[in-house]
């Protein structure tokens, strides 16, 4: 039987039968890599069934005749261990696999890959704010799927100002220019900044915090539009 | 009722165990998450009630692994701690998620709340143990 | 100086945070003992209460101590050391952490290896740096499975008298350290490795401690893994 070597992070486990796992990784080349982990709940000694959550692994299976393969090994190669040391960034580490654990069928590859990768490098490195963390995430995960909004031109297709103040559509998804609107053109720069570029890249933009705690709640909403529930 | 009780302070640990012993429950106490895994291995809990923060894994990482074991979806938590829910980032969908029955805010629970949630949670564990 | 000044303003507020975490568990521990009074009143529930009022407030007290003593050495732009005999401080400290140590099944073990004169430093700093420390060490201790015991040592090494708190905890790294003393205050737990909750007293000390010029590093001691720091002997004849 053909044994395949990949990188890979987990996504979710759950039980089967009496003593395996089935455990989804996500891998670069394949997208989605469910294995069945074999006799691990028969002693239940390590948290996380001896795969850690927020790391990299290098996992040998046996691919079988069936979608689901036969985990023959793994190896840690990161562990992303700061993510777990303030509950706040484990419950949006947990979040995102969720997510991406729902959200990917057929879809995967190295760009999803390469998303969770980067995202879990931001919430492992304390010092990036955890908002620009999600927001990240969550805009770069809708322009994977083709869902990011225009953010280049308003609702009537016209070029936006720094003079405009600006609302949100949900129904259109666009920004309008509203007289009392919460939202400036730089608010509209950093959505585009997020929705191309990891968070790492994003520390000099000037007045982050505060942009930032204005337009996660949005970024939310926006997410909620089109992907599970945040 | 059997309650799992992962608490990492031993001065609060004997006192939750000392009020609930002596309301007639029998107390498995632990101090951390994987000692936590182990105890609900040997002897299934009717509850189980956990510190949000332990030393080395967290309540909510003990969480998701006791809730991935098919054994322990349908068990009562109690989720506890010093820090107010909102402050730690758990929302109560996340709440929901982790299959959390009650978040109990330390400084204003009394030993008494905590005896009336558990009633509310496990109604039919009530009959005293016989020690 | 101003830039000094925010800075300082900056790292207070984080420490008080991780402090102001570390002081809610002692209240609720009274609490609960009066409850218990309340609910089954009785000697021994009594005697309870007294004991753990005395023994809780005693460290959250300590450590609000320390941490108000760093702020008003602030104030100070250098700090004038003197000659002080560090077994004595040793020997108060153990003292002090005993009944602490006892209530949390915690073995104090005092180590001072050979005689040796006085070191510079700072009395007042030294003693509640290291009460800080230890009462988060016997905490951090109480909360493994097969915890054991804290020890103090004051040992002379080829650059200065250095004195430490050592236990079995293996997970204790410079790494870790080095990372919790960023996280402090913004972190749930930045020595999560170590112990549950905010570790302040490991914060205090440090702090207090890098006044004196002499800020804790991890160290290893006798197969253990602990937190030490170095003085320099004091060039006044001891008299005996």
């Amino acid at each position: 039987m053909k044994q395949q070597t990949t990188e890979g992070i987990v996504l979710s486990r759950i039980d089967y039968g009496e003593a395996d796992r089935i455990i989804t990784f996500l891998t670069p080349e394949m997208g989605k890599v469910r294995v069945i982990a074999k006799g691990v709940r028969k002693q239940k000694s390590k948290l996380a069934g001896g795969i850690e959550l927020f790391s990299v692994c290098t996992i040998t299976y046996i691919e079988g005749k069936s979608d689901i393969k036969t985990l023959v090994s793994t190896r840690l190669q990161t562990h992303y261990g700061q993510i777990v040391k303030d509950i706040d960034r484990t419950m949006l580490g947990y979040e995102i696999l969720k997510i991406l654990s729902k959200l990917l069928e057929d879809e995967g590859g190295q760009e999803y890959y390469d998303l969770l990768l980067s995202s879990l490098e931001a919430l492992d490195n304390l010092e990036t704010p955890k908002d620009l963390a999600e927001a990240s995430f969550l805009l770069r995960l809708m322009r994977l799927l083709g869902h990011l909004p225009e953010f280049t031109h308003d609702i009537k297709g016209r070029q936006m100002s720094s003079n405009d103040s600006l609302q949100f559509s949900f129904d259109d998804m666009a920004f309008f220019v509203a007289p009392s609107g919460p939202f400036s053109l730089n608010h509209v720069k950093l959505l585009r900044l997020l929705g191309h570029n990891p968070p790492g890249s994003l520390f000099s933009v000037k007045d982050l915090a505060k942009y930032l705690s204005e337009l996660t709640p949005l970024v939310r909403q926006m997410s909620r539009q089109y992907l599970v529930s945040f | 009722m059997i309650i799992l009780l992962l608490e990492p302070n031993r001065l609060l640990a004997n006192q939750y165990k000392g009020y609930l012993e002596n309301e007639g429950h029998k107390v498995i106490w632990k101090l951390n998450a994987q000692t936590g895994i182990g105890a609900a291995d040997e002897q299934k809990p009717d509850v189980v009630i956990v510190e949000l923060l332990l030393a080395g894994h967290s309540g909510v990482e003990f969480l998701y692994e006791f809730r991935s074991y098919s054994d322990w979806v349908n068990v009562p938590v109690i989720l506890m701690s010093s820090v107010v829910q909102s402050a730690a980032g758990l929302s109560d969908g996340a709440l929901q998620e982790l299959g959390v029955n009650a978040y109990l805010y330390k400084p204003e629970l009394s030993l008494e709340q905590l005896g009336r949630t558990l009633k509310l949670l496990v109604p039919s564990k009530q009959k005293r143990l016989k020690s | 100086m101003a830039a000094r000044k925010r800075r300082l303003e900056v790292e207070n507020g984080l420490l008080f945070a991780s402090l102001a975490e570390q002081v809610k568990e002692p209240f609720v521990q009274i609490a609960h003992a009066a409850e218990l009074l309340r609910l089954h009143p009785g000697k021994n529930e009594l005697e309870q209460l007294f004991t753990t009022i005395t023994l809780t407030s005693e460290s959250a007290l300590k450590l609000i101590d320390g941490y108000l003593l760093n702020v008003r050495l602030q104030q100070a732009s250098e700090l004038p050391l003197e000659p002080v005999s560090l077994s004595s401080i040793l020997y108060d400290t153990a003292q002090d952490l005993d009944s602490y140590a006892r209530a949390h099944d915690c073995e104090l073990d005092l180590q001072i290896k050979g005689k040796y004169g006085p070191v510079m430093g700072r009395h007042d700093v030294l003693r509640t740096a290291l009460q800080s420390l230890g009462y988060a060490f016997i905490e951090a201790i109480s909360q493994q499975e097969n915890h054991s015991k804290l020890t103090l040592i004051a040992r002379r090494t080829s650059k200065g008298m250095s004195t430490g708190m050592y236990s079995d905890i293996d997970t204790l790294s410079a790494q870790l350290f080095k990372q919790a003393k960023v996280l402090k205050g913004l972190a749930r737990q930045p020595l999560s490795n170590f112990t549950a909750g905010s570790g302040a007293g490991v914060f205090v000390a440090d702090a207090l401690l890098a006044r004196l010029k002499s800020p804790m590093k991890v160290s290893r001691y006798g197969g253990q893994n602990g937190l030490s720091l170095t003085l320099q002997s004091s060039g006044q004849l001891s008299l005996v």
